[in-house]
């Protein structure tokens, strides 16, 4: 599913990441490191958002060559989302439907199962750090990505929430056929996630669990 | 606890205020007040005329009523933006530890500390005051040398006094801004959400720029009223109207890096992101484009506008490279003002287009995700 060929990261010069050549297979993964190891930079490299060394391909997509067919195959949420405040989140969901060729229907039908519709049309600004969370997730699943890059999705979320989103990933996966990726600290619900798959960074590399 | 509660003040609102406001003090208290006041002019001018003007704005300031009035509302509009900046900082999620920290210190010294980060940050007005009243005081004017200090001072204590009510008030829910309320139902394009951004959050920026801008066109028209060759004179003014807008543009960087950072995910290819967000500059360059057109002629104006974004997108493209701050940058946008003066001035502004435009691009492709975020 996902290959990366001679991947490295580097900060001014200060390795992060390298990776030399692995082929993901398809599946649910969790992305484990400890504090500073790179998982966010991992997969903001994955999403084409930080520039990095080498060259990552969603089967023959590749990210440097075909970036625009690439972008629409990969979906990401940050770990801690910041959007204009101005804007109201149903903007910011049609912006990112437009963007990634999201169907009719779909964000109002992610959006009544997040329980969203009640505050959906009012400024940002007036968000919590949890109903942006829920937002960002929301737009992730828009469109009709490959790959969901979910960096932190634990965080600040409420448990009824964090319920639907591991139903959301179990149903993308089975059905769809979507991989995830799952960067988290805090342990994910093996029982809510069957199938699921680790990922280790230690010393900079990255050792699969499969 | 004291000192300790002094240097976290001063850095989060002094260091702040100075890092946020660097490109707009360079420009209003080195290139404005050094032009002024240490200039050397050109021609046959005797050296006694040239003392006379420039002591002339100095000694007008405190011998002239009219000339002291423009310099107290300049100070009030500093001091305005100092609170505007220090108010606004306040309300931010990393900065409400002061609520139920600082707080707990007596009024009384709350207040001094107020009055200490405000007199930090009016440290640029202070040395011009301070060279005026010495001048002021050398040559008898005693009583505006006075009141432009006093004034100053109680613009200090008021302004301390407001940040001292704010910061023991709970905080409240901000109500939506006008914009946000007219604009509810428009559609907006994500290539135009720092226009909105700026008209939400930097009005006073904006208006500063336009102002600038109208004062450099001004000044330009002025100063090379003898130049025959129309075309030469408009780019002039055309590359002032852009270096005008560089506050603006470093602050479009930013907004992208803190609130667009999902933008790079999005499926759009590089020629649509490098292009698409001049229509940022389309909006906000309105009021000069319009000038233009209504006075030059529309091919004029044309190739006036192509100059204007070019160099826009070049000046946007700087920003790109690897760890540049504002520093590097304003010495950057100085080089190529000065570039862009040499090409008019031997009538090759037109070249400069194609060539900003390849520069740029090439700037663009290289550093397009560019990890080194600024500002954030």
């Amino acid at each position: 599913m996902l290959h990366f060929s001679q991947f490295e990261k580097s900060y001014f010069d200060h390795l992060v990441l390298k990776i030399d050549n692995i082929k993901l297979p398809e599946g649910i993964f969790w992305v484990k490191g400890s504090n500073g190891t790179g998982k966010s930079t991992f997969l903001k490299a994955i999403a084409g958002i930080l520039s990095f060394k080498g060259d990552i391909a969603m089967g023959t997509v590749y990210l440097k060559n075909h970036g625009v067919s690439y972008r629409k195959l990969v979906n990401f949420a940050a770990a801690e989302p910041l959007f204009p405040e101005f804007l109201s989140g149903a903007e910011m969901i049609s912006l990112f439907a437009k963007a990634k060729g999201a169907g009719a229907g779909q964000a109002e039908i992610l959006l009544a199962e997040m329980g969203m519709q009640g505050y959906i049309n009012n400024p940002l600004g007036s968000y919590s750090s949890g109903m942006l969370k829920k937002l960002s997730l929301v737009l992730a699943f828009l469109g009709k990505p490959k790959l969901i890059l979910l960096d932190e999705p634990l965080n600040t979320i409420d448990a009824e929430s964090l319920e639907v989103l591991y139903c959301w990933i179990n149903e993308k996966h089975e059905k769809d056929k979507i991989s995830f990726l799952l960067s988290s600290h805090q342990p994910l619900d093996e029982l809510k996630l069957p199938g699921l798959k680790q990922i280790n960074i230690v010393d900079k590399k990255l050792t699969l669990n499969i | 606890m004291l000192p300790l509660s002094n240097i976290a003040l001063r850095k989060i609102f002094v260091d702040g205020f100075y890092r946020t406001h660097a490109g707009m003090l360079v420009f209003v208290f080195v290139m404005l007040v050094s032009y002024c006041l240490f200039i050397n002019t050109l021609g046959t001018v005797m050296p006694d005329q040239i003392d006379f003007w420039q002591f002339f704005f100095t000694i007008s300031l405190v011998s002239n009523p009219l000339i002291m009035v423009f310099y107290l509302v300049a100070s009030a509009l500093y001091a305005y933006k100092s609170l505007k900046y220090v108010l606004n900082q306040l309300v931010l999620p990393q900065q409400e530890f002061l609520y139920y920290s600082f707080t707990s210190s007596s009024k009384k010294q709350q207040f001094l500390y107020w009055c200490m980060v405000l007199a930090y940050i009016f440290i640029p007005v202070w040395c011009y005051t301070l060279y005026a009243i010495i001048i002021g005081i050398v040559f008898g004017y005693y009583l505006i040398s006075i009141g432009v200090l006093l004034f100053q001072l109680l613009l200090i204590i008021a302004g301390a006094y407001m940040i001292l009510k704010e910061s023991n008030c709970l905080i409240e829910a901000n109500k939506p801004n006008w914009l946000i309320r007219i604009s509810r139902k428009w559609n907006k394009p994500v290539f135009l959400l720092y226009t909105f951004q700026v008209f939400n959050r930097s009005k006073l920026a904006y208006v500063l720029t336009k102002l600038l801008s109208w004062v450099l066109i001004s000044s330009v028209f002025i100063l090379f009223s003898d130049i025959k060759d129309n075309s030469r004179l408009l780019m002039l003014i055309t590359s002032c109207i852009v270096v005008a807008h560089v506050v603006l543009i470093y602050q479009e960087r930013i907004f992208n890096d803190r609130y667009l950072s999902f933008l790079p995910n999005f499926p759009f290819s590089k020629t649509k992101v490098f292009f698409s967000f001049c229509l940022n500059y389309l909006i906000l360059l309105l009021p000069e484009i319009c000038w233009m057109t209504t006075r030059f002629g529309l091919i004029t104006s044309l190739e006036l506008a192509a100059f204007a974004f070019s160099a826009i997108l070049l000046f946007r493209s700087l920003l790109l490279l690897n760890g540049i701050q504002v520093k590097g940058f304003l010495i950057g946008i100085f080089c190529l003002f000065l570039l862009f003066y040499v090409c008019i001035m031997f009538g090759l502004g037109l070249m400069l287009i194609p060539i900003n435009m390849i520069v740029a691009w090439g700037v663009f492709r290289r550093n397009y995700l560019n990890d080194n975020y600024i500002g954030v």
